[in-house]
């Protein structure tokens, strides 16, 4: 883990957002989101959980530092101005009881600067929610984060019931847990299964080009 | 002096060096599943790691927050206070998190959550209100068929690029559809007159001349209006009517004469 990473952490440990913000200033600069999000963001938070698995803080501390850095993100990637035409649309959840929300922050970010319509959610939406707005808003994409194990019987649910949803979305699902498990048993085979988010900005890239090849 | 552990008013746990539970007392009982005897099935998994890390039998007291499966939730947060005995037997208590920073921290969750419900609430209602004033738009210049070859669009509000915008889609498609051979832009109805409403209007009036080289007239154009259009360098061989009486009145008299 690289030096700013665990100066980030540190800055949102102790509340400082002043600080936090300027290295990831300093680191944006020179970088695109995406690396920003992987190697500067990701590995400051995880580093959080090291600290807690040495007794040097608190599950209380996690939420201090999860706060600034929610706000951080907030500050640095604010609305996204989109493109004129924007015609694909993406819809961004944690499963019910699932607080870990901010790599799904990152996802969503990566999409509206691809220029996706997205509605994002982040912790905690409950299945009924997910369906009635994915009936109404009809995403193509349909992207799904869980990170505690014992969520994992809920994806089951979540993946069968959004797949047969009339419009057929591609659901994506990612988060912690699939960069550790097999995550196919809780799926389907058309389910897109991405262990992080390096996959998920390629594939986003990728789709871009697909469209603009389509358009010649 | 010699005590029952079983009666000790916390949750208490003994165990040897290998994890397996010796003894509880009866308040750890009512909150973890003993069908293993082992303090690791007592854990949520990712925190088995952490107790081992801590469970090197030394004579200090330790604590720290742990994970554990109980019968009301498969993670619940306590405190952890362990220490080791010269037999090396480790005297476990867990005490639940106290009350007070459980509350603050669903209160910290919450007010997050509300924030971010909040910002999603914002960002759909501009959404709906960017597409009311969208249709608003539209409908500030509405396509009407008065005959078979003549339409005319009166045109309401202020005269803005994004409402020519909106207007010029629908006139477009509309005279498209309709084979017409004049289209009457009434002015009436305008207020001001903005620069980039003018030069979008430029681009709709070249599209339409284009498009079956249809011929467009104006009408209801104001003193202001006129001056604003040609300090805007409006310059174009449409037909300018004062009103749109004039218009229709023109209009009758060709039809007439056909
Ligand atoms: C910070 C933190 C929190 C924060 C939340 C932070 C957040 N992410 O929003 C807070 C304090 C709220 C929290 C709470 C809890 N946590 Co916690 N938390 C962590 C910690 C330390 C870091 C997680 C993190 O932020 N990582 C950084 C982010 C950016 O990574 P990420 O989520 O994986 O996302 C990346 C990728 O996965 C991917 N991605 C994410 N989503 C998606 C979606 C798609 C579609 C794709 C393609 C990609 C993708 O992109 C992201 C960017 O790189 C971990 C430790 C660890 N080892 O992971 C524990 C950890 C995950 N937490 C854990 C636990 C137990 C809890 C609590 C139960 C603790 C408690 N007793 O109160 C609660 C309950 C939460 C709940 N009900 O969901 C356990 C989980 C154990 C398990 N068996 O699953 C861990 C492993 C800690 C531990 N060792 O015990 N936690």
């Amino acid at each position: 883990m690289n030096q700013n990473s665990r100066e980030l952490a540190g800055f949102f440990l102790e509340g400082n957002i002043d600080e936090a913000l300027r290295i990831v200033r300093e680191c944006q600069r020179d970088s695109t989101s995406l690396e920003v999000f992987s190697s500067l963001f990701t590995p400051a938070m995880n580093y959080i959980g090291e600290l807690w698995e040495n007794s040097e803080i608190n599950v209380a501390d996690e939420h201090l530092a999860t706060a600034v850095c929610d706000m951080v993100l907030s500050q640095v990637f604010p609305g996204y101005v989109k493109g004129e035409k924007v015609t694909k649309k993406a819809m961004l959840l944690c499963l019910e009881g699932e607080q870990h929300y901010l790599g799904l922050k990152m996802i969503n970010r990566l999409f509206e600067e691809n220029d996706w319509a997205t509605k994002y959610f982040g912790s905690n939406l409950p299945l009924e929610y997910a369906v009635s707005t994915a009936v109404e808003w009809k995403p193509s994409v349909i992207a799904l984060s869980v990170s505690i194990v014992y969520h994992l019987p809920k994806l089951k649910e979540y993946v069968m019931e959004l797949e047969s949803l009339p419009h057929k979305p591609l659901i994506i699902v990612g988060g912690r847990l699939a960069g550790k498990y097999d995550l196919r048993p809780y799926c389907s085979e058309n389910t897109l299964i991405m262990n992080d988010i390096t996959t998920i900005g390629n594939w986003l890239g990728q789709y871009q080009l697909g469209e603009k090849v389509n358009a010649i | 002096m010699p005590y029952n552990e079983k009666y000790l008013p916390v949750p208490y746990i003994k165990i040897d060096e290998y994890g397996n539970i010796l003894n509880y007392s009866d308040e750890a009982r009512k909150i973890f599943s003993f069908e293993k005897m082992n303090v690791a099935s007592l854990l949520d998994e990712e925190s088995v790691q952490k107790l081992l890390k801590n469970s090197i039998p030394s004579l200090d007291k330790k604590c720290f927050e742990l994970n554990f499966k109980t019968f009301d939730s498969p993670f619940a947060l306590y405190d952890v206070h362990l220490s080791w005995d010269h037999d090396h037997i480790g005297h476990l208590v867990a005490m639940p998190k106290d009350s007070g920073s459980v509350r603050i921290v669903n209160q910290l969750s919450s007010l997050q959550q509300r924030l971010s419900s909040t910002n999603f609430e914002l960002y759909e209602k501009k959404e709906m209100l960017e597409k009311a004033l969208n249709r608003m738009n539209i409908l500030s210049g509405p396509f009407i068929g008065i005959t078979d070859r003549i339409a005319l669009v009166p045109l309401f509000g202020d005269l803005n690029g994004e409402k020519m915008i909106a207007i010029t889609s629908n006139v477009i498609q509309q005279a498209y559809e309709g084979d017409y051979d004049e289209v009457l832009f009434d002015f009436s109805g305008v207020g001001d007159i903005l620069e980039d409403g003018i030069s979008k209007f430029t681009e709709l009036f070249n599209i339409l001349m284009c498009m079956n080289s249809i011929s467009i007239r104006i009408a209801g154009i104001k003193p202001v209006h006129a001056q604003t259009m040609n300090r805007l360098g409006f310059d174009l061989e449409a037909y300018f009517d004062t009103s749109l009486k004039d218009v229709v009145k023109n209009a009758n008299k060709k039809s007439a004469a056909l």
